[in-house]
């Protein structure tokens, strides 16, 4: 984040000189020479014009053979030419990353003369404030070349900079970061840290930034490291300048997310600085700031707390909504402010009562999700989701405000994410209590529509298509479940129970449980499909599986669910596995499985059915009886459930 | 120069924090405690009337109670602050922190009456002069410290709760409010930081924050006078500057190129000149004889003056006995290498002093001498009772065996001729009929004296002009 000045368009100018110059670069005669670089590097800085025209001319593959000659002052000259040209954007530097530039400059990089040094390094670090470019991901596997960096940072302020950037630009992987951190790149940063001078400060933060990023062996390695932690608290005090303080909220941010910072006064301190970014008149630094609150917050209650009631930051947030000046910016700042406010309302109830009834959000919200930019509906659907957590405002805001009719919308968009946070809401929004629920169901198409989620390749939008068809299938009415059933049927369902990711695997269990309601449901399905019901459920049950306690105990509740049908009944009694898989569980050490295998124990020796006495003769000879009589001295929630299932023997 | 601390550390370390917070103020003026005079009855205090604790029945709003702080907040603070742990929140946790006059009931809790503001715990709603809060912040209770700021440059307060900034309460808040605290129900209690403790909330921060505003924003004042003046008016300053000083050679280049003309002949400003090496030097009697040959009326017609050169020579003397070690002491070299080459290359002077005879500083005397000239001196006739003060003073030096090691060394050290001398040349010019004064220290004793006339006037925002900074030295009213 460094201001650029605006580079002022001048006419071209097409001058003899100009491309005499250019020609000149191929002189031997090294006054002549070093005459027409500096020429150049006069006429082309500052001006992109120029830069433009230089380049139609031919002029960098001359230029690089200067630099090649590796002799200051022209290389130096040169060198500085093609920042300048870096300087003028994207498509400038793409031109120069395949003219085979920066091959070039790292060779330069490795030359004793300081100035040149400086030179290529400098232009290095302008080629690389777009480190997204491709050809911009192989600097790591230079030969030496990182090594050769840490190196010069301690040559010179200027080297120390650039190499900070550049450093902080490639460096994208864990590896890298933890390899890095194994160098005295540290105690080098720390240095440029020292200075009063903005610039290195930033590069600097920058650096150290990039390198603690969601890195926790980086993070130890800053820790023991309490001078340059101090430092970096300094940087962010307000006598400092706005984008030193928020590149070292940055970096304390990272640390704190690691749990490395720790003690009241340094996180207040953090997010006094964060909020007085999201309160800075700047709108560039009020972005910035609020994208930082964002990280900052999330999933800490403590401090979404804190936030919400500092310098009536959630005020100065909903203000972002308010057009800006620059139209480009203004979608950019209330993306993040839809973000700053969904962390805030992340855990706590009362914080979303204030977000909604203070800041009358719902009504950004909905011009939020049928924004032009993609960007601003994504954070307004996190938001919303947030929101959505609430009972209380599912019960009547949400409602109120028809959220529902958007999000239908969004879910049936192609964009990825869109439909990752829209389904995400929507699970929330179909929960029993939710009055949204009903008004969806009555929609034309929503079953249809949430089967198909569960068809979505993204993990995330399946696990919320299993998720919404659990929760609309709770106390569903004969028609509902048969329509959910035509729409996702019962292999469908065992094939998600089979998912290798778990907690789809209890949701699509808890689907299963929701559709096995009542006995003649049971019965109805376990006529069809019994066979594979068992096949799927009894394995997860056995005592070797690599299934967790709550794989399992969802798979009891759904036998708990089968044992009220008549018929199923004796298909489960029938299956010796699965009975002795129950009887292991009577003394499982994982109470919920004991008292889940008590209860489906009970269900299939009720005596309001016939075959109950050959089922109940069964459970005696098995050992069930036994192990029942001996969980009477067990806790009194599991022996009370004994107790009943006992009472049912004859 | 290291002054040593005497002071016991512990009292150092509040008074210390005190005077970094309020650089501007006298400690006497800060609230430093709650009057026990100020009160109403169910406010009992404790611990050297830092903690408030309420004893009275507590029924309803009338049994409510409060206490101002001992003293108003000064406006020169610019920035004040206090905090407010609550020990117990009591039956009800009906407790108001905030600000009232000097005249405010105190059986309401702040906020509720005219002239008074206030934060409470129940509610979490702040009251500014009125029975109706405003939604404000969250609640408070025990084990919260609460703390009150009040922004006397754009008269605003805010509260913190536990370190947190909860943003700006109240506006075009009034001058002169007392730090209050009030409580309603049995058991509460609280204590109040005044900043002899560290602070919970980081004010510092948030003062440095105003100060780095308030410096940006006279930094980058644009003036309403045009450039061009601007540039005149400077060059003028630094011209004066040259000439009040006698740095004639630098001047005389200076006007060259500014096309500024001089006010005073060049022989004279070099007759200054003279004047002022000598008694920069320490060579007092010199400096008196040149006085009286080249204005031979000057010190006849200001006897205090000459009185003044006197006791300086008088000094001086004692100066050149007591210093043990010659190398140590500048002047002493120069009376070493007494008219050598050397010296004279060592003079930082525009032109060739006319005849080393008279550069030449004052030699070794005996003790008698130096007591002789001294009983001479105190048997002079004078009205001046400083002046009389003055030699005294200077007499007191030759009680000690060390005098640089005794209270009153600092009258050995080279820096008080500075005074003395610029009074010399002052006298000198004025008798020309010139300024006493040079423009620049006009323009600095003009800022100093606004900066202290605005922060007596109760303009908070003068307390971070940062003059004091930029000119090192201290706006502290004495």
């Amino acid at each position: 984040y460094f201001i650029q000045s605006n580079l002022s368009d001048e006419m071209p100018v097409k001058c003899e000189s100009d491309l005499n110059a250019v020609r000149l670069l191929k002189e031997q005669d090294p006054a002549q020479l070093y005459g027409a670089v500096r020429h150049i590097k006069n006429r082309v800085i500052g001006s992109k014009a120029r830069k433009q025209e230089y380049l139609d001319v031919g002029i960098l593959p001359e230029l690089i053979s200067v630099i090649k000659l590796k002799c200051s002052p022209m290389s130096v000259e040169a060198a500085y030419i093609c920042n300048s040209l870096a300087h003028g954007g994207r498509h400038y530097v793409e031109h120069l990353i395949s003219s085979g530039l920066v091959e070039t400059l790292v060779e330069g990089v490795f030359l004793d003369d300081q100035k040149l040094v400086e030179a290529c390094l400098r232009t290095i670090r302008t080629v690389y404030q777009y480190p997204d470019l491709e050809a911009c991901q192989n600097l790591w596997e230079t030969d030496n070349f990182i090594p050769r960096l840490i190196e010069l940072m301690t040559s010179s302020e200027v080297a120390g900079q650039c190499c900070a950037m550049i450093i902080g630009s490639v460096c994208k992987t864990r590896e890298q970061q933890a390899i890095l951190s194994t160098t005295p790149i540290l105690a080098n940063i720390h240095t440029l840290l020292q200075t009063d001078s903005a610039q290195a400060n930033l590069a600097g933060l920058y650096c150290l930034s990039e390198l603690t990023y969601d890195n926790h062996f980086v993070a130890q390695e800053v820790k023991v490291k309490e001078a340059l932690v101090k430092r970096v608290f300094e940087l962010m005090r307000r006598d400092r300048y706005i984008l030193v303080q928020y590149n070292a909220a940055k970096c304390l941010t990272n640390l704190f997310r690691l749990g490395v910072i720790e003690g009241e006064t340094c996180k207040t301190q953090i997010l006094d600085t964060i909020v007085y970014l999201c309160l800075y008149e700047d709108i560039a630094i009020k972005h910035i700031g609020a994208n930082l609150l964002h990280e900052l917050i999330e999933q800490n209650s403590e401090l979404q707390l804190w936030a919400s009631y500092s310098q009536h930051l959630m005020r100065g947030l909903s203000r972002f909504f308010v057009a800006s000046k620059d139209p480009d910016f203004s979608p950019r700042l209330r993306a993040a402010a839809f973000k700053a406010f969904a962390a805030l309302g992340e855990t706590q109830e009362d914080i979303r009562k204030n977000i909604i009834e203070g800041e009358n959000i719902i009504s950004h919200l909905k011009f939020g999700l049928q924004d032009d930019n993609l960007e601003v509906q994504v954070a307004a659907l996190s938001c919303l989701h947030s929101l959505s957590r609430s009972v209380k405002q599912l019960r009547t805001t949400l409602l109120d405000a028809e959220v529902w009719q958007p999000l239908l919308k969004l879910i049936k968009t192609d964009d990825n994410e869109l439909v990752r946070t829209s389904s995400r809401t929507l699970c929330n929004l179909l929960l029993d209590f939710s009055p949204s629920k009903d008004i969806l169901l009555e929609q034309e198409g929503t079953v249809e529509l949430l089967s198909k989620l569960v068809l979505n390749s993204d993990e995330e939008v399946k696990l919320n298509g299993v998720w919404a068809l659990m929760n609309i299938t709770y106390k569903a009415n004969p028609e509902l479940r048969s329509k959910i059933l035509s729409h996702f049927g019962v292999l469908q369902i065992l094939e998600t129970v089979e998912d290798d990711c778990p907690k789809l695997k209890i949701k699509a269990l808890g689907l299963l449980r929701n559709i096995l309601c009542d006995a003649d449901e049971v019965d109805r399905i376990m006529t069809s499909h019994g066979r594979e019901v068992l096949k799927t459920l009894v394995p997860i049950l056995s005592r070797d599986g690599p299934w967790s306690d709550e794989e399992r105990e969802q798979v009891v509740c759904v036998f708990i669910n089968i044992a009220t049908g008549h018929i199923a009944k004796d298909l489960l009694s029938e299956r010796e596995d699965l009975l002795t898989c129950l009887l292991h569980l009577l003394s499982h050490e994982n109470s919920q499985l004991q008292i889940a295998a008590t209860t489906c124990i009970t269900h299939l020796v009720k005596s309001d059915d016939s075959g109950c006495l050959d089922r109940q003769n069964k459970l005696k000879e098995m050992g069930h009886f036994r192990e029942l009589q001996l969980l009477l001295a067990a806790r009194p929630e599991i022996a009370d459930r004994a107790k009943i299932a006992l009472q049912y023997f004859q | 120069f290291i002054q040593s601390n005497l002071r016991t550390p512990l009292i150092a370390m509040s008074e210390d924090r005190i005077s970094k917070l309020y650089p501007h103020v006298n400690e006497a003026q800060l609230p430093r405690a709650w009057s026990s005079k100020d009160r109403w009855q169910f406010i009992k205090l404790s611990r050297t009337n830092l903690r408030v604790h309420y004893n009275g029945q507590g029924k309803n709003h009338k049994d409510a109670a409060s206490v101002r702080a001992t003293q108003p907040i000064p406006a020169a603070c610019g920035i004040y602050y206090f905090e407010v742990k609550i020990i117990s929140k009591g039956r009800d946790g009906y407790m108001g922190i905030g600000l009232a006059d000097a005249n405010v009931n105190m059986n309401r809790l702040p906020g509720w009456e005219k002239d008074s503001y206030g934060y409470h715990g129940d509610d979490g709603n702040s009251f500014c002069s009125s029975g109706n809060g405003k939604k404000y912040g969250p609640t408070f209770t025990t084990g919260d410290v609460i703390g009150c700021c009040v922004n006397l440059i754009d008269s605003t307060v805010f509260y913190t709760k536990n370190g947190v900034n909860l943003g700006v309460a109240f506006d075009n808040v009034p001058q002169n409010l007392y730090p209050t605290v009030g409580l309603q129900s049995p058991g509460e209690i609280a204590d109040a930081n005044f900043g002899d403790r560290p602070f919970v909330f980081d004010i510092e921060g948030y003062m440095l924050e105003w100060k780095t505003k308030l410096q940006r924003q006279i930094t980058t004042h644009v003036s309403p006078v045009c450039d061009s003046d601007i540039d005149s008016v400077l060059k003028k300053i630094v011209f004066g500057y040259m000439v009040h000083h006698g740095y004639c050679g630098a001047a005389e280049s200076f006007s060259k190129v500014t096309n500024l003309f001089f006010l005073e002949d060049i022989p004279s400003i070099q007759s200054r000149q003279r004047v002022q090496n000598l008694v920069m030097r320490g060579c007092i009697g010199e400096a008196i004889s040149l006085v009286h040959e080249l204005y031979p009326s000057l010190l006849t017609a200001q006897p205090d003056l000459l009185f003044k050169l006197q006791i300086r020579n008088f000094i001086e003397m004692i100066n050149s006995l007591s210093s043990p070690d010659p190398a140590s002491h500048p002047y002493s070299i120069a009376s070493l290498m007494n008219g050598s080459e050397e010296a004279e290359q060592r003079m930082d002077v525009d032109h060739k002093p006319e005849g080393l005879e008279s550069e030449r500083p004052p030699s070794r005397q005996s003790l008698e001498q130096i007591l002789l000239f001294g009983r001479e001196l105190a048997a002079q006739h004078t009205q001046d009772e400083a002046l009389k003060q003055q030699l005294k003073e200077a007499f007191s030096l030759l009680a000690y065996r060390d005098p640089r090691q005794s209270p009153i060394g600092y009258l050995l050290d080279p820096s008080q001729r500075e005074q003395l001398c610029a009074d010399l040349n002052s006298a000198i010019l004025e008798s020309h009929g010139l300024p006493r004064q040079p423009p620049l220290e006009l323009a600095i004793s003009q800022a100093k004296n606004t900066v202290g006339r605005m922060l007596e006037s109760g303009l908070g925002a003068a307390a971070y002009s940062g003059l004091d900074k930029f000119l090192k030295c201290s706006l502290k009213p004495q």
